[in-house]
């Protein structure tokens, strides 16, 4: 997936870095119970970062989502970002094992520095 | 194939035994820990094959490693550029503390000489490797910490690289600073580039 990023592997560490403190602001709606959606922060920041502000965006979102009663689809995220659906071809296919993973994975993924 | 799918090949083969996948991952990382090499041993007035000889050391460990079922968790291009990093420094600072022996074994040796005489003298004492770190070693080792920590800036990442150093999972982290698994992943990332902008100048 990371191949199909404008940006190759990563984005610059100042572009990941506003991606960080917009994420922080989503995830405080979150907290605070304001169901921000992830949809209204793509703006803030350079369309060719976007899809990498959506998936950390997504990842969070998810996070906070895993415990409602109805488990989120790729369907669901395929008709809220179909402009985006390019950026991944598994999204494309509607199988979307990067949201599925990141659901399975949160709390299982490791790293170190 | 993408450069992340490429990398995951590059593990699989290794684990099987292929160590055809050595080169490639020599083309791809090579430049970049020799950069980090010469980051590491820049006190050091080492000469250039040094920088190359611990890069080349930290791709043939892990090469070694992953043939012999070490790194079961490595799946990716990050992780593996973050084991290659860490393999990386340790070599440097192996080297940056075997220097210092030398260094202190060559003038002892001289002095040895001129007292081969004096039934006093335990000989070669220095010759032996340290358990613990000189002190000299320890406070530079302090001080780049300190260093690290402070070019991070930011109170949350400074948090979570602590607490990664005192050896929590990114899920006791998320528990201890009340975030999201997912944000903890996020910022050890942004300190792995903090950091490797500082390492790599």
């Amino acid at each position: 997936m990371s191949s199909t990023l404008p940006y190759g592997d990563w984005p610059p560490a100042s572009v990941v870095q506003k991606i960080d403190s917009i994420c922080d602001r989503f995830e405080a709606e979150w907290q605070a119970r304001i169901g921000p959606r992830a949809e209204d922060y793509l703006a803030q920041i350079a369309e060719r970062a976007r899809p990498e502000l959506l998936r950390q965006l997504l990842r969070v979102e998810l996070y906070y989502r895993r415990t409602e009663p109805e488990c989120p689809t790729p369907e669901e995220y395929e008709q809220r970002f179909p402009q985006h659906s390019h950026h991944s071809p598994s999204l494309r296919r509607g199988e979307c094992p990067w949201i599925g993973r990141d659901v399975i994975s949160i709390g299982s993924s490791e790293s170190s520095l | 194939m993408s450069s992340s799918g490429s990398v995951t090949a590059w593990i699989g083969k290794l684990r099987a035994g292929d160590r055809s996948a050595a080169e490639p991952l020599l083309r791809c990382y090579f430049e970049r820990l020799v950069k980090l090499a010469r980051a590491k041993l820049r006190r050091l007035p080492t000469a250039m094959a040094d920088e190359e000889d611990v890069a080349l050391g930290a791709l043939d460990s892990f090469c070694r490693g992953a043939g012999q079922g070490r790194f079961p968790h490595l799946s990716d291009r990050d992780d593996l550029w973050r084991l290659l990093l860490v393999i990386t420094e340790r070599k440097a600072t192996r080297l940056i503390r075997n220097e210092g022996r030398i260094k202190r074994g060559g003038a002892k040796v001289r002095h040895e000489g001129s007292r081969a005489n004096d039934s006093t003298h335990t000989p070669g004492l220095d010759h032996v490797p340290a358990a613990t770190p000189t002190p000299e070693l320890a406070a530079q080792f302090a001080e780049e910490c300190r260093r690290l920590l402070q070019a991070l800036e930011d109170g949350t990442l400074r948090a979570v690289a602590l607490a990664k150093m005192d050896g929590c999972t990114n899920t006791e982290i998320a528990d201890r600073l009340k975030r999201s698994v997912p944000t903890i992943e996020r910022k050890l990332h942004c300190i792995r580039l903090i950091w490797e902008k500082e390492l790599i100048p």
